[in-house]
């Protein structure tokens, strides 16, 4: 108290009252520091959580788009420009039509420059002017870079060309030869000029053309490597005999995905520019730029989803802290209402600190949104990939700003009518109803979700549908609202029950969360939080098993080899000798035509070393590879010139029969018949000779009865040849050795064909093979073989080759299939399953050694594969093993690189944004649930001193609020933890990233029970700290001056 | 009464008056007339005023005296326009309040009627400065143009200028509640009601903030109306009226006291008076040329002499 004298104001009216509403500004934050930094961290966490998507999906866009259209070879991305059919153009018209195509970085379509292609086909003749091969005359922009010289060097001038070695060795020219050539029927004199390599041929410079056609022909004359020359020896050439060619590579590198349709457009101008010009411009970049479109569509609807559910948690969280900001500031509102404020005056007064702390919240928030979205990128997309803060992203950072501040308000506004005594009942029942309406419309929301999304989620036959990662937000948000509603409900009733018995602190901590509805609501929390963070945990786990599998499947096994086998190398046996211990390599063989794949593997290392995961229904792999090679007899193998067979004709046939022997030679390809007999009555050996192809080996495939007929009408038309077999030998030059063919073992030997309507039989006896072949003249003449293949070769098929009519007859499990060397096969499909490996789904698989035992013609048509087992390693080992029995490598698959494309697939990088978000959500139901337990701590604190005051124990008011806290985490706890295992389990198979890793085998959903119960475990001691510092928050808050003060 | 808020919206601009103006303006009259206020309190109907009538004088200062639950804070209440009574009428500065809409009894409190609750803290911003506290109170007169002075000036004319930058919650109590009396005039109301002024004040400080309330009348001319249950505040004020039952029982002038008749002819008996009239006494009334004789009524003999009240 003082003299009165009045400072005399030092500073203009306007400034000195901004200077006060600032300092009440700042005292206003300061004196509610706690709560002004929770909704600033909230707030911050809005913002954040609403940009963070737009800025990941920004760069997965990018990143997609690079892991798409970069990887490729320019030839499958580039524009190829080609002269019209029959219109020929000048080659200067040719390369100004397209030098136009732009190449400016920021030109629509960006292309690097073309390389131009000269082609004239030509003759070589000899001196004398015969025709001694076919070739092509090329000059190439820079082949001369792109070539390897073996000698001599690029052709320089319009009379020079180099040629390849072969080409070179074939035609007897050498460097410095004159080579004649007619073109268009003009002969030219050109010196070889240099001798090129045809191995370094190969590679993306050339864009898959033919130059390098040596041997293709499958006529005289032979076909010759192209010619390579200089530009200038085309100059004297008609443009009719010219061929010319572009192929311009596209700047995928810079290929920005925000620019994409405009490059679609500046590429569509292009090609139609120069279509006006004459020309035929094409490109397979479309294909690319379609799966790129398809995988972002996916991505940005699941991001999109994804991100929404953190928003709305963060929003219900924000409107949960400014309910109870707003609740602290009642005092602000009601004395701005006993002032006479207007009710626009007093929501600036209730939303002045929340919208400066927003101002300030947003920017930053924005920042940790990039900060987050940059982390995420760096680990899961593709490295280098630019995460730029586009206008997306500030638009997102805006409307989470605006719907932060409508959270903040909505929350603010049940203070505010309470400071102005407008809070009636009649306004209560319509929140009460509206909320009710509410809470009724999510839950039928969230069912109808569930039944659409179990409708077409489940089983092999899932649907993408990216609303399906909405599914456990919204079912946890039904979770939480039911419980929210049933709990308090139990907890009346129960109270009820046990209010006479001893139980006081359970008694009062039901009765608390019975009655008191602002705690309760922070289950619903909870229950989103921790359905998320199941969800994205089941989800996480479901797919990397899913990837690996469906990797490993796709591949085939760990690793798998294309190789180049010799002829003269028995490709099975020398894989098996590579890999003596059967566990690391198998030999498989692949052909595939319009109606399928056949797929041949080595059965007996099949369960060791392919990748079988469970399929539905489907046997082990032990099991498929005892079905595939069952027991059957050794093939019979004879090696040598000469054949002797002991045979006893046991009676006279007229006239005197004969046996025709197949023989195949598997390395060759080749098949031969040789004769025995005539035979004679009684016991005789009979010779024959083998062609060269059995010095080395080969299989005895079949014997034939032969038997010349009747002579004449009148004599029997049919006769029975009784045989017996008894001895087998084949001498290589110098004495016979007996051949082991099971002669006197029973079902060694079958009979493979008989005429209509008669029945050959065999039976093994001590001394031999005895047959009785029934013929019938002009009939199919009866055939016995060795029953070293099943008589039906058994195949696993998959359900697509199954249900296609033309396989499989009705009723029947025998498909007829292409064997490897093209010929009919018909198999028994006895076992079935969804996919095969390598292969899959429409594709039959059977063992390799029965296949090639079933070959009659070459198997220049398969793909002969090494696959190796993850015990193989890098399989570097077996490698150097095939290398020395001449099995060269040409190409290696591994399970790994696909799993890493796999990863790098849009819909995977968009799911792995559930993560961070289980993490963000289940921090911030921690950051809510401390925060509600802590701006009611001073009224708890009240209420526990008053309780002690009329002799309530300390232990028993600490037990009734554990108890309380209690009921609250475990109800969340329970509803998200269901909500979310219930989601993962329905809605997974519908994600967009699971869809698009069908067409292998199918996906399996189990749940990963052990990583959940660590979740769910993780969560209830986050929760139980939380109580228990909550607990002791009030528990020091206690103290008995908090009476003095709630009574002033 | 619509045409008086009028006339507020079309003053002048000027804001802010000049300093040390010792202007004094004319206070509001109140008028309460049969005024009658039910509340409900766990499902019953409990009666706070029934049938009060009261005229408060331009520029008077008036005590509102009487025990805990009589119904003087929710007089005051009703006065302020803060609740709207259950039957009877609030006339002040001429305007009937039931008539007034709620934007224009908000402008009411804004400018003409300066409210002080009782507890010192209830009226302040505790994280602000006086001077804060005074700008945040004048924020819904400076919407309306009113006429306020500048903070510092309010509390420099009440000599509370060394507390304008302290916040308040670090005042003592007897320093809060001159800083809430400050507040409740910071728009230089013509009506200033104020609840319990000195209730946790010591006697010291009661003083001082009985001083003010003075000096707030003298150099404002405002209508103070204090609701008190503290005689030493009531002795202090020129008029007091008492509070019994939710009705008007007493009135004291200059040091007197005085019964006052009530609108259905009751009176209410002072405390000392009831010890010789308890309730339900049987009384025999008499009347006099000057007065009325009340006499214990004794049924069987003459009344006993001495055991009367006379006025």
């Amino acid at each position: 108290m003082t003299d009165g004298q009045l400072p005399k104001p030092a500073e203009p009216g306007r400034r000195r009252f901004q200077r006060l509403r600032l300092g009440l500004l700042l005292n206003a934050l300061r004196f509610r520091a706690g709560s002004s930094a929770v909704f600033f961290i909230v707030a911050l966490l809005a913002v954040a959580a609403a940009t963070a998507g737009p800025i990941y999906l920004a760069a997965a866009d990018q990143s997609v788009l690079a892991h798409v259209v970069i990887p490729p070879p320019p030839a499958a991305t580039g524009l190829v420009v080609n002269e019209q059919p029959g219109q020929s153009i000048l080659e200067t018209a040719f390369r100004q039509a397209l030098a136009g195509l732009p190449r400016s970085p920021t030109a629509r379509a960006c292309f690097a420059a073309p390389i131009y292609s000269e082609i004239a086909g030509a003759q070589v003749l000899s001196p004398a002017g015969q025709v001694l091969a076919t070739a092509d005359v090329v000059a190439r922009t820079g082949d001369c870079l792109h070539l390897s010289f073996v000698s001599g060097e690029c052709p320089s001038g319009p009379g020079s060309l180099s040629i390849s070695t072969r080409s070179a060795a074939l035609l007897h020219v050498e460097l410095g030869a004159t080579v004649t050539l007619s073109i268009g029927g003009s002969k030219r004199a050109y010196r070889v000029s240099g001798l090129y390599s045809p191995a370094s041929a190969p590679g993306k410079y050339w864009w898959g053309q033919d130059f390098f056609a040596f041997g293709t022909s499958l006529t005289p004359p032979p076909r010759v490597d192209a010619l390579f020359a200089d530009p200038s020896a085309f100059d004297a050439l008609a443009p009719h005999l010219v061929a010319l060619n572009a192929d311009v590579p596209v700047n995928t590198r810079g290929l920005l995905s925000s620019q994409l349709p405009a490059f679609r457009r500046g590429l569509s101008a292009e090609e139609l520019r120069l279509g006006r010009l004459g020309l035929l411009a094409g490109s397979g970049i479309g294909a690319y730029l379609a799966d790129v479109a398809s995988q972002q569509q996916a991505m940005t609807t699941t991001i999109a989803v994804i991100d929404l559910q953190l928003l709305l948690l963060v929003l219900m969280v924000l409107f949960g802290v400014a309910g109870r900001i707003a609740a602290g500031r009642d005092q602000d509102l009601a004395l701005a209402n006993l002032r006479g404020l207007s009710p626009g005056a007093l929501w600036a007064v209730a939303l002045r600190e929340p919208l400066v702390l927003m101002v300030v919240a947003a920017p930053l928030g924005a920042a940790l949104g990039w900060l987050v979205a940059l982390a995420t990128a760096r680990a899961e997309l593709l490295a280098g990939t630019p995460v730029p803060f586009d206008s997306l992203a500030l638009a997102a950072a805006l409307v989470a700003s605006l719907a932060a501040i409508a959270a903040t308000a909505a929350g603010s506004r049940r203070a505010l009518l309470y400071s102005t005594d407008r809070s009636p009942a009649g306004r209560s029942r319509l929140g009460v109803a509206l909320g009710l309406a509410g809470e009724a419309f999510v839950i039928a929301l969230a069912l109808a979700a569930v039944v659409q999304l179990s409708a077409s989620g489940v089983g092999p036959q899932a649907r993408s549908q990216p609303l399906a990662a909405l599914a456990p937000g919204l079912i946890a948000l039904a979770a939480g609202v039911i419980a929210a509603r049933a709990v308090p409900l139990g907890c009346r009733l129960f109270a009820a029950a046990i209010r006479f018995s001893a139980k006081l602190a359970l008694c009062l901590g039901l009765q608390r969360v019975a009655h008191k509805s602002g705690i309760i609501r922070q289950a619903v929390i909870i229950a989103i939080a921790v359905s998320l963070v199941c969800f994205s945990v089941a989800g996480f786990f479901v797919d990397r098993s899913n990837r690996s599998m469906q990797a490993a499947f796709l591949t085939g096994s760990d690793r798998v080899l294309t190789v180049s086998v010799p002829p003269t190398v028995d490709f099975v046996r020398a894989v098996r000798q590579a890999d003596p211990s059967g566990r690391e390599a198998m030999a498989a063989e692949v052909t595939s035509n319009s109606q399928g794949t056949l797929l041949a593997v080595d059965a007996a290392r099949f369960a060791r070393v392919a990748a079988w995961p469970n399929q539905p229904g489907a046997a082990s792999p032990a099991a498929v590879a005892r079905y595939l090679d069952p027991l059957v007899a050794s093939d019979v193998l004879v090696q040598g010139g000469t054949l002797e067979m002991t045979i006893d004709l046991r009676a006279a046939v007229s006239p005197r029969p004969s046996l025709v022997v197949g023989v195949y030679n598997e390395q060759y390809g080749a098949s031969q018949s040789v004769t025995v007999g005539p035979l004679s009555p009684g016991r005789h050996d009979y010779l024959t000779w083998l062609e060269g192809d059995c010095l080395s080996v080969c299989q005895l495939k079949s014997i034939t009865a032969s038997w010349p007929g009747p002579s004449t009408d009148a004599q029997p038309q049919s006769a029975q040849i009784p045989i017996e077999i008894e001895r087998i030998a084949v001498s290589n030059g110098a004495r016979f050795e007996d051949v082991a063919a099971g002669l006197s073992r029973r079902g060694t030997w079958r009979v493979t064909q008989d005429p209509p309507g008669q029945a050959s039989s065999i039976s093994s006896s001590t001394s031999g093979l005895d047959a009785l072949f029934s013929y019938v003249a002009g009939q199919a003449p009866p055939v016995i073989a060795p029953a070293d293949v099943p008589e039906l070769l058994p195949a696993v098929v998959t359900d697509v080759v199954a249900s296609l009519s033309a396989n499989g007859p009705t009723g029947s499990a025998q498909y007829s299939v292409s064997d490897l060397d093209g010929t009919p096969l018909t198999v028994n499909g006895a076992m079935r399953v969804a996919a095969l490996p390598a292969v899959g789904t429409n594709a039959v698989m059977v063992d390799l050694n029965d296949a090639l035992r079933d070959e009659t013609l070459p198997d220049i048509y398969s793909v002969k594969q090494v696959w190796l087992s993850p015990a193989a390693g890098s399989g570097a080992a077996v490698i150097g093993r095939l290398l020395k029995q001449g099995i060269r490598v040409t190409s290696i698959r591994t399970a790994s690189t696909l799993e890493l494309a796999f990863q790098k697939d849009g819909p995977t990088l968009a799911f792995e944004l559930f993560l961070v978000v289980g993490v963000e959500s289940a921090l911030l139901a921690t950051g809510s649930m401390l925060f509600a337990i802590a701006a009611t701590t001073r009224r708890r604190a009240v209420e526990a001193v008053a309780l002690r005051a009329v002799g309530l124990p300390r232990r028993t008011l600490v037990k009734a609020m554990a108890c309380e806290l209690g009921i609250v985490c475990a109800t969340g706890l329970v509803a998200g933890a269901v909500a979310g295992i219930a989601a993962a389990r329905f809605c997974l198979p519908s994600v967009p990233e699971f869809t698009g890793l069908s067409g292998g085998a199918p996906l399996r959903f189990d749940m990963p029970v052990g990583w959940l119960l660590v979740v769910v475990a993780g969560a209830a001691a986050l929760l139980g700290a939380v109580s228990a510092i909550s607990v002791a928050l009030v528990g020091a808050a206690s103290t008995p001056d908090k009476l003095r003060i709630s009574q002033r | 009464m619509s045409g008086a808020v009028g006339r507020l919206r079309r003053r002048s601009p000027a804001r802010t008056a000049p300093v040390n103006t010792a202007r004094r303006h004319i206070g509001l009259d109140a008028h309460l007339r049969a005024l009658v206020h039910l509340y409900t309190s766990e499902g019953f109907q409990v009666v706070a005023l029934r049938g009060v009538d009261l005229d408060i004088d331009p520029g008077e200062m008036l005590a509102l005296l009487g025990p805990s639950g009589t119904g003087k804070s929710t007089l005051l209440k009703l006065l302020g326009g803060l609740m709207q009574p259950t039957a009877g009428r609030i006339v002040v500065g001429g305007r009937e309040l039931r008539e007034l809409s709620s934007g224009e009894l908000r402008m009411l409190r804004a400018t003409e009627v300066g409210i002080v609750l009782q507890d010192a803290g209830t009226n302040l911003l505790p994280y602000a400065t006086s001077e804060q506290n005074i700008w945040f109170a004048q924020l819904g007169a400076r919407r309306l143009n009113h006429l306020v002075k500048e903070p510092a000036d309010v509390l420099g004319q009440l000599n509370l200028g060394p507390l304008a930058a302290q916040q308040v919650s670090r005042l003592s109590g007897g320093e809060q509640q001159l800083v809430a009396l400050a507040v409740g005039v910071a728009a230089s109301p013509s009506l200033l009601l104020v609840d319990e002024p000195t209730s946790q004040l010591d006697a010291e400080e009661r003083d001082s903030a009985i001083a003010l309330l003075r000096a707030i009348n003298e150099q404002l001319g405002s209508t103070i109306v204090v609701v008190t249950h503290d005689p030493a505040v009531a002795a202090a004020m020129p008029r007091t009226v008492t509070i019994r039952d939710g009705r008007v029982g007493a009135e004291g002038r200059h040091g007197e006291e005085f019964a006052v008749v009530g609108a259905d002819g009751s009176v209410q008996l002072p405390p000392d008076v009831l010890e010789v009239l308890p309730p339900n006494a049987l009384v025999r009334i008499r009347r006099q040329p000057d007065g009325v004789d009340l006499r214990l009524a004794d049924l069987e003999g003459a009344e006993s002499p001495g055991e009367g009240f006379a006025p």
